[in-house]
């Protein structure tokens, strides 16, 4: 341990850290613990300019370990691990000391008992550094295959991509007839394309590329394998079931509609619709706009329902997303009806207008075609009587709150995107599901499409609700990301995996149960039964390690030795 | 409670062009008036909009206090043409309040 | 059919115009995917307005966190190569699909190989500019580092052409340099600075004819600065202190020997810059004492000779001889003495009007001689060099004789000019000498300097810079009429000097008085940096240029420009950034911490007024997320935010909205309309506004007003395609053609476009945005190769 040369390097993080702890002293401390040759401060380790300068320290000083003590390893492991490589060291030999998440911000009003606790988490990166051997990536090679579960615009199009990248693409498809929603849309915003025809060009395109394999009624049954070769059973029909090899798979199972309560708006009432339903109206016949056997000549958008919802007793578990997309579908419909019949009298009755960007362009249209805005307040919102007249009840908060009556032919309830119900696939490919219900990404601001289950990527309004051309986008997006990954034709694995005593294992099976993964596999060693694990699907998680009554387990990186280490240092520190 | 109609627009209408259809009740014209008046011109035309027109023949002192200076028009986001639309205004009082 | 393999011809598979977050995103992608990616980037770094922010919405990540691991991650990526500071020039799409791609590196004038950031060069630098990067809100040295985490961390100097007085001195002179060295108190250095272009400081103080003084803007307002007599400030303050220069000859000596005729101003002038390098130098002059015009052609009174004098010991302390009395007749002889090379400042001699006596020798009669003749001296050498109808000697454009060995300027090269012409010509032709000597070619465009600052960009600039009030011309009070008359040849005090050269502009940013070349530990800077002009062969072209923010001066109903508390959205998120410029959230009236902040929503946006109707997308989101961050830095302040609409459309983006409500942020409906300034407390802000909430028109006062501008599209690609334009949309923004199927799709095949270059967008939207742009680009070059039909 004497023999080290480890490199500290601290960092302000700009103020988050160095507001709350006192990175001198943290720096000052750690100078002349052993193993330690170099111990420096940084305002942002992670920018260019420091990194420069810490892999010139690495070559000059010639250290053998890296210990950078800043932000959470989840989002700059991969940075210094690659700077650690550039810089000639061996990747793994560099250990991150999370003191901000797990210091700084957790206590901010203690300035002394954060500087001591940062200074004890950097001594146990210290005393771990000075036991992280040299370690290698496991490369597996991957499939130049991919597979999309949900045939909508979202997975039709990836489809379409990234075949032209020369990956082939097994797209999947539960309903019978594939096309999503758009399917069913009449002309949409804002070039005025009509969904089925759009969906009709799209699947020709699909049927004509040789790259792509549609299924319809299909559905994932099973997922094994690891990131670049995944084996997924699927079961086409009533009861055949195939099983593919694929290197990455994308999520584009889309969104629902939100299906407002039979009091919500006096929905019971069949002149109360959705938007989707109007919309569906619209489609049909030319001229006078007819529903329900009667015309219609007033109609009264309700906006915001089921999104930004609060917590209320009749709504215990509220929406409480915006769903995006609905202000500026509203104000389409409006514009189609508008065109269609242009006597039709239209009322909207809205919380925010939210036409963002170029879809202003649409409100300022609607406005000029003749419908009438009204505003209402979260805490007043508008009734809807279903006795004698539809009619419904607003106070406008643009006249100072005076209430106004609106005779209608259709009540339009303008309802959000709301998560699509799908347990089994969750249960199967593990994703996560954020506080809103829809699937959740790695970051939302820059990594959108990617998960945290590797080789999984999500697109489209499963991930959160978005326009046709916002789908798309991100459709491509996680064929950029599926492309980035499988082109290569390799990936590399972490090496933290688990590692067994064969001399001291006497295959009792209990590590196998414990194994979520079913990393590990019965062999033979010396004449012997022994456990082996199996890299490539060892997540190294360790629930095998303490179930073992041999202690013939441990998880590389995370030896019993060097967590004693770490504590042992931690708590000498603390004891201080 | 008022309901909500066209008929007073339509009405107007007679009198000269009226258009405030553009108007995105931002407040910016009724912000900078001159007068200071808290209806005018904002309000005042989501009256006529909303078809409340009782509400237009309480204010009619308001209507007829513009000074047309276009302090509100020149600075409207929305580009409504406001002195056009109270000088309608004024006419349709003209016709149906003061009989002239 | 194109061939298979057409990348095989190509430098780079695709380029991608700009590296902020679209353009780093797309080059990432494409750099996973395996394809070669050249990322140019017209800033010194590349980052683009992301770098700038402080926190993102909604998540409040540190911007600086979120974006540096980007920008390392493009700098080092293995199939990724960046140039910043560097401008395409035009983009051809050639038949086979393929595109040739003319750009050029813009000359940082510091060599980045050599530069190791260490910011020293920033530090010594002595003009000051306002901060672009800081958006005005306080000033950063011309010879600077961007920002702390620029990529690459390399200083530049960023110079807007040479100043005009630089520009038009004969001389070579830098009175910009050596204005801002007085500016600066340092006025030993103003003088050395002047030194390494001529000896004759003292002479020219007093005999210039000032040319700089003339070119200089300031006189496009009160009067030019008063370059001359500052000139004169130096030099006398220095002669005083120093009788005689402390240097003497150069200790490393080159074995060439150099005859100079004649000691005037060119003669003294090559002298000086040969023996500076080594050589040795003789200066033979044919009448009593050295210097020529200066000596012989210019009263003591306009010029004392004591002056001249310690002009010319600047010269002989180097070891130049000058032997008077000593007339050269022969250009071959000089040769046979064992010369080298040879320079003829032979100048003009001046013939008198003549008396003639009349016919009766009553009266004498001047005679209508053309004044006082100068004819050039040139008579001698007429057999050995080539000379001009009139007498003048022939040169060609390095200065170099009919002789190759025998240079020549000043007077007697361009007839009767000015002592400055003459020493710029001794300075040239010292160069060229010195390159005969060596053997290496003679190349005029050597000497060629940066082209002229545009001179109405600067007043119109300083206009602009509303808040600069212009200094009075320097006036001497309670002096008697007699010695106001000799005020114009009184030299200046220190203190009258520094004032005059406080009055400069900085026209061309950069001054050239060379303290950063002092002070640089690796020897980086390099004036003679010229642009670099690239050919390249690329398969695909994406353009990320980004966006613009709106100038908030075109609602001057919001007082921008005119009340400094007013300020912009940017300004407030850099006074908010980890690289703030001040320690604190302040306002720039008085540095007092604000405790009462407006945001006024939908500046330039949703207004067509301003001819932008559309909907900026992102303000109502950065405004709420500012509020947030003010609340936690200055935790008594109160906040309100007026708005028309909250557009918070996102993932996540209504929970943030709803935060910021329950932080206690005080969200007003109700837009605007106007901004005063308060009759009562100074610097505090009126806003007046109809609160729609309650039908009422209000005023309320704040002591700090942000006013959260729009974006508008940066057009700057829109001219770069040769041949054709690509397409615009009504706002400007490059055109999707099929925004719903085909996004980055634009009018140009092969041509993409990524992120805010296409419209207005927030960064989860550009990073998707720019992952399709990539997939669509590749799927180009994929064609291209025809492996995919």
């Amino acid at each position: 341990m004497l023999n080290r040369r480890i490199g500290v390097f601290i960092c302000h993080c700009g103020g988050n850290i160095s507001d709350y702890v006192d990175v001198e002293e943290v720096r000052k401390s750690v100078e002349n613990s052993p193993g330690v040759v170099l111990s420096k401060k940084h305002m942002f380790t992670c920018s260019d300019a420091a990194q420069t300068e810490m892999m010139k320290d690495v070559l000059d000083e010639k250290l053998d370990g890296l210990v950078i003590a800043s932000c959470s390893p989840k989002l700059h492991l991969h940075t210094f691990r690659s700077m650690s490589e550039r810089a000639g060291l061996n990747p793994y030999r560099y250990v991150q000391v999370n003191i901000r998440e797990q210091c700084s911000w957790a206590h901010t009003d203690n300035m002394r008992g954060a500087t001591k606790k940062a200074i004890a988490l950097v001594e146990a990166g210290i005393a771990k550094s000075c036991l992280m051997p040299s370690l290698s990536t496991i490369r597996v090679e991957t499939v130049p295959k991919a597979l999309i579960i949900g045939a909508g615009i979202a997975g039709l199009r990836s489809a379409l991509s990234l075949a032209r990248l020369g990956i082939h693409a097994y797209l999947i498809e539960r309903e019978e007839q594939p096309g999503g929603w758009v399917g069913n849309l009449g002309e949409l915003f804002p070039q005025g394309k009509k969904g089925p025809s759009l969906i009709d060009s799209l699947l020709e395109q699909v049927r004509r590329e040789e790259g792509i394999t549609l299924f319809t009624g299909t559905e994932l049954l099973e997922k094994s394998g690891n990131i670049g070769n995944f084996t997924v059973k699927l079961k086409t029909g009533q009861s055949d079931t195939i099983s593919l090899n694929v290197g990455a798979i994308i999520v584009t199972t889309g969104f629902d509609t939100y299906a407002p309560q039979k009091t919500e708006y006096g929905f019971n009432d069949t002149n109360v619709i959705t938007l989707a339903e109007y919309e569906r109206c619209l489609q049909e016949g030319t001229g006078e706009i007819q529903y329900n056997g009667h015309t219609v000549k007033r109609v009264a958008y309700i906006y915001c329902v089921g999104s930004r919802q609060k917590t209320s007793e009749s709504c215990p578990s509220p929406n409480t997303q915006c769903s995006r997309y609905c202000c500026t579908s509203a104000i389409h419909a409006a514009i189609l009806t508008h065109k269609r019949d242009a006597t039709v009298g239209q009322y909207h009755l809205y919380r925010d207008i939210r036409t963002y960007g170029k879809y202003e362009l649409l409100y300022d249209e609607a406005l000029n075609l003749g419908s009438i805005f009204l505003r209402f307040d979260a805490a007043t919102p508008p009734t809807v009587h279903t006795d004698g007249q539809l009619r419904v009840n607003v106070h406008d908060t643009l006249t100072r709150g005076e209430e106004i009556e609106i005779d209608a032919d259709l009540v339009v309830l303008v309802t959000g995107m709301v998560p699509r119900e799908n347990k089994k696939l969750v249960n199967i490919l593990k994703l996560p599901i954020g506080k809103d219900g829809f699937f959740n990404e790695i970051h939302p601001k820059l990594r959108p499409v990617e998960t945290v289950i590797d080789g999984v990527f999500i697109a489209g309004t499963c991930q959160s609700p978005k326009t046709i051309s916002e789908s798309v986008a991100s459709a491509l997006s996680a064929v950029s990301k599926t492309a980035g990954l499988l082109k290569r034709g390799y990936v590399e694995l972490e090496p933290l995996v688990a590692m067994v005593d064969a001399d001291r294992c006497v295959w009792c099976d209990e590590c196998t149960k414990a194994c979520p993964y079913g990393a590990i596999q019965k062999v033979e060693h010396n004449g012997k039964e022994v456990a082996e694990i199996i890299p490539v699907l060892c997540k190294g998680e360790g629930a095998c390690v303490p179930v073992c009554p041999k202690d013939a387990l441990d998880v590389e990186g995370y030896t019993d030795h060097q967590i004693t280490a770490m504590i042992d240092a931690f708590s000498k520190e603390m004891a201080k | 409670m008022n309901k909500a109609t066209t008929k007073l627009l339509t009405e107007l209408r007679k009198d000269g062009d009226f258009n405030a259809t553009a108007c995105i009740n931002c407040g910016t014209c009724t912000g900078l008036c001159p007068h200071g008046l808290d209806i005018l011109p904002r309000e005042l035309f989501r009256y006529v909009i909303l078809g409340l027109e009782d509400k237009v023949e309480a204010n009619i002192e308001t209507i007829y206090s513009c000074l047309l200076c276009k302090m509100c028009e020149a600075n409207c986001p929305g580009d409504v043409n406001i002195t056009a639309n109270i000088r309608t205004l004024r006419n349709y009082i003209n016709r149906k309040h003061f009989k002239i | 059919m194109l061939p298979t393999d057409i990348s095989q011809e190509l430098d780079y598979d695709i380029c991608i115009v700009g590296a902020g977050i679209a353009g780093m995103e797309s080059a990432l992608n494409l750099g996973d995917m395996g394809y070669r990616v050249l990322l140019v980037e017209k800033e010194a770094s590349i980052g683009g307005k992301m770098i700038l922010l402080s926190k993102v919405f909604p998540t409040l990540d540190c911007a600086s966190c979120i974006s540096t691991p980007k920008m390392a991650s493009a700098a080092h990526h293995p199939n990724v190569t960046i140039m910043v500071y560097s401008e395409i020039d035009e983009i051809e799409r050639k038949e086979n699909g393929t595109f040739g791609v003319q750009m050029h590196q813009k000359p940082t004038y510091v060599d980045p190989n050599a530069c190791i950031g260490c910011g020293q060069c920033e530090t010594a630098c002595t003009v000051a500019i306002p901060d672009e990067f800081n958006f005005n809100l306080d000033a950063r040295r011309v010879a600077h580092i961007p920002f702390p985490q620029a990529v690459p961390k390399k200083a530049i100097l960023q110079r807007n052409g040479q100043s005009p007085c630089n520009h038009t001195c004969p001389a070579g002179v830098k009175p910009h340099g050596y204005t801002s060295l007085v500016r600066a108190g340092l006025h030993d250095a103003a003088f050395e600075l002047h030194l390494e272009t001529t000896p004759l400081i003292g002479s020219l103080s007093r005999a210039c004819y000032a040319p700089c003084e003339k070119e200089c803007t300031r006189g496009e307002f009160e009067g030019s600065v008063q370059i001359r007599a500052i000139k004169r400030f130096i030099a006398d303050r220095y002669y005083e202190l120093n009788s005689e220069p402390n240097y003497g000859p150069v200790k490393e000596r080159k074995d060439k020997r150099i005859a100079i005729v004649g000691a005037g101003p060119a003669g003294l002038n090559a002298a000086f810059q040969l023996a500076r390098k080594g050589y040795d130098v003789t200066i033979f002059e044919a009448e009593e004492k050295a210097g020529g015009t200066m000596q012989y052609g210019i009263p003591d009174v306009r010029l004392p000779k004591d002056v001249l004098e310690r002009d010319i010991k600047n010269v002989t302390a180097l070891g130049v001889s000058i032997r008077t009395n000593t007339k050269v007749e022969s250009l071959e002889k000089l040769k046979q003495d064992g010369f080298d090379a040879v320079f003829l400042g032979l100048g003009c001699s001046r013939t008198r009007s003549k008396r003639e006596e009349s016919a009766d020798g009553t009266t004498s009669v001047k005679t209508k001689a053309p004044g006082r003749v100068r004819s050039p001296n040139t008579t001698p050498f007429a057999d050995e060099i080539k000379l001009a109808a009139n007498g003048v000697i022939e040169i060609n454009k390095t200065l170099q004789t009919s002789l190759p060995y025998v240079f020549a300027g000043g007077d007697a090269v361009t007839g009767p000019l000015t002592i400055t012409a003459a020493i710029g010509q001794g300075n040239q032709a010292a160069y060229f000498i010195e390159q005969f000597l060596q053997g290496h070619p003679l190349n005029a465009a050597d000497l060629k300097e940066l082209e002229c600052t545009d001179k109405l960009a600067v007043i119109a600039r300083e206009a602009r810079l509303s808040t600069r009030k212009p200094t009075k011309l320097l006036k001497r009070e309670n002096v008697s009429k007699e010695e106001g008359r000799k005020a114009a040849k009184l030299p200046l005090t220190e203190e009258e000097a520094r004032y005059s050269a406080n009055r400069c502009l900085d026209c061309g940013n950069c001054s050239e008085c060379h303290q950063c070349v002092s002070v640089c530990p690796s020897n980086a800077i390099d004036f003679s940096m010229q642009p670099i002009h690239h050919q390249i062969k690329v398969g695909s072209v994406i353009i990320a240029t980004g966006f613009e923010l709106f100038d908030a001066h075109r609602k001057p109903t919001f007082g921008f420009g005119k009340y400094p508390n007013v300020v912009t959205a940017m300004q407030m998120d850099r006074l908010l950034s980890p690289t703030r410029p001040f320690n604190s959230v302040l306002r720039p009236s008085d540095g007092k911490e604000p405790d009462n902040i407006a945001f006024v929503l939908c500046v330039g946006s949703r207004d067509s007024q301003v001819d932008h109707r559309l909907c900026s997308r992102v303000c109502c989101m950065y405004t709420a997320k500012q509020a947030q961050l003010i609340m936690g830095s200055l935790p008594l302040a109160d906040v309100t935010i007026y708005y028309i609409d909250i557009r918070a459309f996102g993932k996540g983006y209504d929970e943030f909205y709803e935060q910021a409500k329950g932080m206690g942020v005080d969200f007003v409906h109700g837009k605007v309309a106007d901004i005063t300034e308060s009759s009562e407390d100074e610097g505090n802000l009126v806003v007046r506004f109809e609160n729609l909430t309650e039908g009422k028109i209000e005023k309320r006062e704040h002591d700090l007003v942000v006013l959260s501008v729009g974006l508008l599209p940066n057009t700057s690609a829109q001219g770069m395609f040769r041949g054709t334009s690509i397409e615009a949309d009504n706002f400007r923004y490059i055109k999707e053609m099929d925004e719903d199927m085909e996004p980055g799709v634009t009018s140009i095949d092969g041509v993409f476009v990524a992120g805010a270059a296409n419209a207005a967008r927030d960064i989860p939207d550009t990073i998707l945005h720019s992952g399709a742009a990539a997939v669509q680009a590749a799927a180009y070059i994929e064609n291209l190769k025809g492996l995919v039909c």
